[in-house]
């Protein structure tokens, strides 16, 4: 596993040259990427091919980053929209569904018995299963910690929605949370 | 419930995504995927900017130059040559930025006669033909009711691809139709709108039933391949179906083309 960089680092040093660029966003932001990938799609080979079109999109564009966002920002947002159009796909939809329900039923049934009482696995799981609308502002505000107003960048979406939508998450959360 | 959600980061972290990290393979995989544009393409990109300050320095001095000589009468003798550089020329070579393309009718693809040979023979009017000579590998997926053809061409002794075209379809027709370029390894043929716009219009009657009825709008759609003037995208509404077909203007080539559900 490659070690994490601390992400409070933001910028890579000028004299890197593109392919040290590359390889320093790989280290610093490789595994949110992938993560927040696995939470969208929830499949490790989707995240994991998502992961590595994102970052040869980052060298593709690496001459066009203004600094108008953080890196990290530039580069979730890279993420999100290429996890929607996986998800928008329609061979998402057909030819893979199958798969991740097979794969999905019987890790909740391992994980279920043998870490049920386990709160951060049940919160973890509890996330997972939220709608994504709800569950990409959760994931986006609590997990990579963006404000509100980053998130309606990167989503673009209309910062109220934003609030809205974690609100409404949050209380469904409350809701499976309590039935358990 | 805020509380709970506290630490979410380590919480996940620990539990469902302890396995689901950026390893070596994957920062491997990915720089292996840029060598190649890295050698053709970035070399030129890199040293742009400094070529472009070295010509409007040398035209700012040039223009000095001419201007003192003006001023002091050096170039009275050379007056009447004036003409030496037609203007004609200047036009011509704006003019040229954009490739004429001429297009190969369309053949429309009987749905109940999708072969690997029909779909690659069409194909050819759509993609750069250095890319459709390279493609040694097939490959073909029959998985819940549709059908994945895979053509492709792979780096020597890996499995990083280089090329390849996905085209899925069932017994209703073309569902999606992606070329991936990971070598970057193509000839550069600018193409304009209107010619992307007939080459969309073309690739629709090739590949989609009653094609030759979809009207199309270019606008964003697709937002990871979605880039504006670059990778353009031409979108269809139809019986509650949107089809999306995209095209590089720079390369000249239809990337990628999908059908689906106006509610999404």
């Amino acid at each position: 596993m490659i070690e994490e960089i601390n992400s409070s680092k933001v910028e890579p040093p000028n004299y890197f040259n593109r392919e040290d660029k590359l390889k320093w966003l790989m280290r610093t932001y490789g595994n949110d990427v992938i993560r927040v990938a696995y939470t969208y799609l929830k499949q490790r080979q989707l995240a994991e091919d998502v992961a590595q079109d994102v970052f040869i999109k980052c060298f593709e564009k690496m001459d066009d980053f203004r600094n108008e966002s953080s890196y990290k920002t530039w580069i979730l947002k890279i993420t999100v929209n290429k996890c929607k159009d996986v998800l928008k796909s329609w061979a998402f939809k057909n030819l893979l569904f199958t798969d991740y329900f097979g794969n999905n039923q019987e890790d909740r049934t391992i994980e279920s018995k043998l870490l049920k009482k386990e709160e951060s696995q049940l919160i973890s799981q509890q996330v997972m299963e939220l709608p994504l609308k709800l569950r990409e502002v959760i994931i986006l505000f609590y997990y990579q910690e963006f404000s509100i107003e980053e998130i309606s960048v990167l989503l673009k979406v209309n910062s109220n929605t934003i609030k809205t939508r974690l609100h409404r998450g949050r209380l469904k959360l409350k809701q499976s949370f309590e039935g358990e | 419930m805020e509380n709970k959600l506290i630490n979410l980061k380590d919480k996940m972290n620990e539990t469902l995504l302890r396995d689901i990290y950026f390893n070596d393979k994957l920062e491997q995989s990915v720089l292996s995927s840029i060598k190649n544009k890295k050698s053709r393409v970035f070399p030129f990109r890199n040293k742009f900017n400094s070529l472009l300050s070295l010509a409007v320095t040398t035209v700012f001095f040039l223009g000095i130059a001419y201007f003192v000589a003006t001023q002091l009468n050096l170039f009275k003798d050379s007056q009447g040559n004036n003409a030496s550089v037609p203007k004609e020329k200047i036009i011509e070579t704006t003019n040229n930025e954009t490739a004429n393309t001429s297009f190969e009718e369309p053949n429309a693809i009987n749905k109940d006669d999708i072969s690997k040979e029909t779909v690659f023979s069409e194909l050819k009017k759509y993609l750069p033909q250095n890319v459709l000579d390279n493609m040694p590998n097939f490959r073909q997926e029959d998985l819940n009711e549709s059908t994945l053809y895979l053509w492709s061409k792979k780096e020597p002794n890996s499995d990083n691809f280089i090329h390849k075209i996905e085209v899925i379809f069932n017994e209703n027709g073309f569902k999606q139709y992606h070329y991936k370029n990971y070598s970057f390894d193509l000839k550069e043929n600018k193409i304009s709108k209107d010619v992307a716009n007939k080459m969309v219009e073309n690739f629709a009657k090739s590949f989609i039933s009653d094609g030759d009825q979809l009207s199309f709008v270019n606008k964003p759609a697709w937002d990871s391949l979605y880039e504006k003037d670059v990778v353009e995208s031409w979108v269809s509404e139809k019986d509650n179906k949107e089809y999306i077909v995209m095209v590089n203007l720079s390369y000249g080539y239809v990337e990628f083309f999908t059908i689906q559900d106006k509610s999404n």
